[in-house]
């Protein structure tokens, strides 16, 4: 079970990214079921030290005003919150609001691929126990079949 | 200049790119012509000039056969201030 950061009426998380030699917590990622993807902001590829490769992916962002940098698909070895996490899932890393700093944004892909129960009375999430019919679901494309679902 | 120009231009390598012309498709931006910027040698100097990319501006692997941008709608975060 993780417990979550309830503040400026919006539900926080620390999401830790492993790749390569490297691991890096990412404090203050927005939870956010309107999300459909995981988003990191580009500043952490620099603390990650990955290199660009030939599977990465090119996102576009549209909708608002402002700057609109590009965004890259990054598959990364593994993504934890506290004790639930994902190996080898497709994140984007970009800018998220033009207009102020987010760290990032936990989406639907993890939260849905992770199985997470997110309990809003308690303000905890945590791994509900799934069995596979589960996979049959509207999972992403682009992360379907890529979850680590062991125990941990 | 068309991806296929550039892949035998810069075969096995990073471009950092503008896309000139493209076709979008339920949510997918395929690209046919891109204004070439500048060519990396490795992944390393592809991340550095992506993490100082301007508008506009894609990093891609030649080794690609087709360049496709999936298309990501933003609509934005509702918090207290």
């Amino acid at each position: 079970m993780y417990n979550l950061d309830y503040k400026n009426r919006l539900l926080y998380a620390s999401v830790i990214l492993q790749h390569g030699r490297k691991i890096i917590t990412v404090d203050d990622v927005i939870v956010d079921t309107g999300a459909f993807h995981t988003i990191i902001s580009t500043d952490y590829l620099e603390d990650l030290d990955v290199e660009f490769t030939e599977d990465d992916e090119l996102v576009k962002s549209s909708g608002y005003g402002g700057l609109q940098l590009s965004s890259v698909r990054k598959k990364i070895e593994k993504i934890r919150i506290g004790d639930i996490s994902l190996e080898n899932i497709k994140i984007d890393f970009g800018e998220i609001d033009p207009y102020e700093r987010v760290n990032g944004l936990i989406g639907l892909d993890f939260l849905r691929l992770a199985g997470v129960v997110i309990d809003l009375v308690d303000v905890t999430m945590y791994k509900k126990i799934i069995n596979e019919d589960f996979w049959s679901g509207d999972i992403p494309s682009s992360n379907r079949g890529l979850a680590d679902i062991g125990e941990e | 200049m068309t991806w296929e120009e550039v892949r035998k231009l810069y075969p096995d390598q990073f471009v950092k790119f503008k896309v000139v012309d493209s076709d979008i498709e339920r949510g997918k931006e395929y690209v046919n012509g891109v204004e070439i910027i500048k060519v990396m040698k490795d992944g390393k100097e592809a991340m550095k000039e992506f993490i100082n990319r301007n508008e506009g501006e894609y990093i891609y692997s030649t080794k690609n056969e087709k360049v496709i941008i999936d298309l990501v709608k933003y609509i934005g975060i509702r918090r207290s201030v």
